[in-house]
């Protein structure tokens, strides 16, 4: 079988745990994270034969930029930078989170979510930023966990990306 | 007298006492004050307390009377503390570490505990009779099952052995004393151990080098071991010998020599270290009690009794149901019937629907699966069916053909073949369109002056195109027929037989290429192992049921080179000739 390990990073409350909890089957409790500061969940996901079992590294706190150590982002083969369409602050956040990773994971894949699509009309990040990020190279995706809009498409091509 | 007499007399007329009087009236301090304050002027250290202990108040006073407001306040200490940090964060990490480290310490021992809760909820999936045995004690004493499985059995052992790659934290390979159901978990708790062991670690700023080697909650002990590349995390109960350790080592090293290609490469493939380590079982090690206790012989005669009648009850309820299920699988594939609904009252099945009187004895079903007409009711109501087979038999049964005759159906036109005298060919003509599902009647073969027989070889090739219209999806990495697939696959069989009996010439023989198909689609490696695995699995079925093995060849193919590709995971044949000494 093969393994991944998956991050996702993203500013306070821009979904991130929604987005995982949309997505997976957990077994430890939500006290677990406040602590250690990460929850991890996994799911499976199939690619054509191939099964691949994503453990989802989500991180917990507030401050969750001043969280993200080297550590947690450390042997990820894939992460996810999300950030809320309906606050502006969290593209930059973002952007910074992403050189972050990057650093300490150079190797890995990388996926922007733009999340809260449910909420588009009251979207502050506008769609210039948006082909902003494509023109340099990021995958974008818009999803929502209310609704549940392409948050399994996300999963599913940080995972055909981090086993081509 | 003289002046100076005068005030001789006048001191010694005032005595010392009347002169501390004197000065206390004025002042209000006695000598005993005045000394104090005198002390206190000349001695800073002294002086400084005794204004700390006055400051404070000052300050509450300050701020009931305005003069200074907190935000103020605030700011000069902040500024004071992020000066201190700065300029050397050591001393104020002295200063607050005896208030944090308890704090962190009880953090951490929490959540280790509930982590290996989890962890013991996952251990003790594993059932045998004697852990059964353990677990009603465990409910009649009230104590803790954990408990009464170290008690009753071991001195010590190791029930667990992760093997966690380093710096993912993704679990490489596990191996435990009995099997666990959900193996998957493991995958959470090895990533959530891996977090805990950087936290607890970068908490207790030990230095790089240094690393956890174990964590202790209760009775159970995580025992890590680590590695450049990968760490060993034992769970261990009871008294462990410190020779664990070195066993623990070896293992490690061992599987950093084996394993070092994989190791360094790691990608996420586990596959090698499931399939090939030896060396994590080598750790699970365990010591049992010498002593035997007396065992309470009742308690167990009545839980094996309790749990025989437990068993054979929800052996019969979910044996029934299984049955039953069967049964309507049967009816509902059966031409001509419809289940519209089913029902259980009061221990009676009902089955609603609607079902073609054409329909040969329905309650037969019913009892081929050995249930009574009492357990189980058929209310079905009339219709007519225009299902292929049953709008022939209903042809068959009306028109009463000779036995020369070969009635067959093609959409919705019949055709007859054959001889039969002008009586019948009339009346079947007259009748043939008041049958529902029947709009043609094709009599043209009828009475043909000669009957073509069909050679041998047109009707080999003819099986050959059926085999090659055959194939069977199948779930990932399984190979396992279904009741349809079955049946499919059974006639598939015999057609195999009759074609692998006919050769066409002296020169070739046929074989039967299985073909597994796959994608480029993710993984192509994996896929294709996955593939190679199915088409071999599928080969053995057809073994199985008799087809000699040289007749057999199993191939991958991805649906992406097909020009009409077939599912994917699915497999499909093909019939070739070759030549014998080919093969
Ligand atoms: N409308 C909307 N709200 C969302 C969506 N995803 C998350 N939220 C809400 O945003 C808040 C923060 O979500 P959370 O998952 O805790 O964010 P995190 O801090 O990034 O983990 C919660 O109140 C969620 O209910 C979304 O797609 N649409
Ligand atoms: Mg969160």
């Amino acid at each position: 079988m093969i393994k991944k390990k998956v991050c996702m990073l993203g500013a306070f409350a821009v979904g991130k745990t929604s987005l995982v909890q949309r997505f997976v089957n957990s077994i430890f409790s939500g006290k677990y994270q406040t602590t250690i500061g990460v929850k991890i969940d996994q799911k499976m996901v199939s690619l054509g034969e191939t099964e691949v079992n994503l453990l989802l590294w989500d991180i917990h706190g507030e401050d969750d930029f001043q969280k993200v150590k080297a550590t947690y982002v450390m042997g990820a083969s894939g992460y996810f930078i999300v950030m809320d369409g309906t606050r502006n602050e969290t593209y930059q956040v973002g952007l910074e989170l992403e050189k972050l990773a990057k650093n300490a994971a150079p190797q890995a894949k990388c996926v922007i979510l733009i999340n809260k699509s449910d909420l588009i009309r009251d979207w502050e990040i506008t769609p210039g930023q948006i082909e902003k990020l494509i023109s340099d190279g990021f995958k974008v995706i818009q999803t929502s966990a209310k609704d549940n809009l392409a948050v399994e498409t996300a999963f599913t091509e940080l995972t055909r990306m981090m086993i081509k | 007298m003289t002046e100076k007499d005068h005030k001789s007399n006048l001191y010694s007329s005032i005595s010392l006492g009347q002169l501390t009087e004197l000065r206390k009236a004025i002042t209000g301090l006695d000598s005993e004050d005045l000394q104090r304050l005198s002390r206190l002027i000349q001695d800073p250290e002294l002086f400084s307390i005794e204004i700390s202990q006055l400051l404070p108040l000052s300050i509450k006073k300050m701020f009931e009377r305005g003069e200074v407001d907190e935000e103020q306040l605030r700011k000069f200490v902040e500024q004071v503390l992020h000066q201190s940090v700065k300029s050397d964060p050591g001393v104020m990490a002295t200063i607050l570490f005896p208030i944090m480290m308890p704090a962190i310490r009880k953090a951490v021992a929490e959540d280790i505990k509930r982590m290996v809760e989890s962890l013991n909820t996952t251990l003790e999936y594993g059932f045998s009779p004697k852990r059964i045995g353990w677990r009603m004690q465990a409910l009649f004493s009230g104590r803790k099952y954990a408990e009464i499985v170290l008690s009753n059995a071991y001195v010590f052992k190791v029930s667990q052995v992760f093997l966690i790659h380093r710096t993912t934290g993704l679990l490489l390979n596990q191996v435990q004393e009995t099997e666990i159901k959900d193996a998957r978990n493991a995958d959470m708790v090895s990533s959530m151990m891996s977090a805990i062991k950087d936290f607890v670690q970068d908490s207790f700023q030990r230095d790089a080098e240094e690393n956890l080697d174990s964590i202790k909650v209760g009775n159970f002990n995580i025992w890590i071991e680590q590695g450049p590349y990968a760490i060993i995390a034992a769970i261990v109960e009871g008294n462990v010998p410190g020779s664990l350790r070195l066993i623990l080592k070896e293992a490690i090293e061992a599987i950093h020599v084996n394993f070092s290609y994989e190791l360094e490469h790691f990608q996420g493939d586990t596959e090698p270290f499931v399939l090939k380590d030896r060396f994590l079982r080598t750790c699970l090690l365990n010591e049992k009690k010498e002593i035997k206790r007396k065992k309470p012989v009742i308690i167990f005669i009545l839980v094996a009794l309790l749990l025989g009648v437990l068993g054979f009850w929800t052996y019969t309820r979910v044996e029934t149901k299984l049955r039953f299920n069967r049964m309507l699988d049967e009816l509902e594939a059966t031409k001509g019937v419809v289940v519209t609904g089913t029902e259980k009252k009061d221990g009676v099945y009902s089955i609603t629907g609607l079902y073609d009187p054409l329909v040969s004895n329905l309650n037969n079903v019913v009892k081929l699966h050995g249930f009574d007409l009492h357990d189980v009711k058929l209310n079905l109501e009339p219709m007519i069916s225009l299902d292929y087979d049953l709008v022939l038999l209903r042809a068959r049964r009306v028109l009463m053909p000779p036995e020369t005759i070969d009635l067959s159906l093609k959409r919705d036109t019949l055709i007859a073949e054959g001889a039969a005298d002008n009586e019948w060919l009339e009346r079947a003509t007259s009748l043939v369109l008041h049958l529902p599902g029947i709009y043609f009647f094709d009599i043209a073969k009828v009475n043909e002056e000669k009957m073509q027989q069909t050679p041998a070889r047109q009707l080999v090739e003819k099986r050959i195109l059926a085999i090659e219209n055959y194939y069977f999806v199948f779930r990932i990495n399984e190979v396992k027929l279904d009741s349809l697939q079955k049946i499919d696959f059974d006639i598939l069989i015999n057609e195999a037989k009759s074609v692998l009996n006919f050769r066409f010439d002296q020169d070739s023989v046929p074989v039967i290429e299985v073909y597994s198909h796959t994608s480029r689609n993710g993984h192509i490696d994996a896929n294709k192992n996955a593939a190679r695995l199915r088409a071999e699995k599928f080969v053995d079925l057809m073994l199985q049921s008799g087809l000699p093995i040289e007749t057999l060849v199993p191939k991958v193919i991805f649906v992406e080179d097909e020009k009409v590709p077939f599912p994917v995971r699915s497999v499909s044949f093909k019939v070739k000739y070759v030549n014998p000494a080919a093969l």
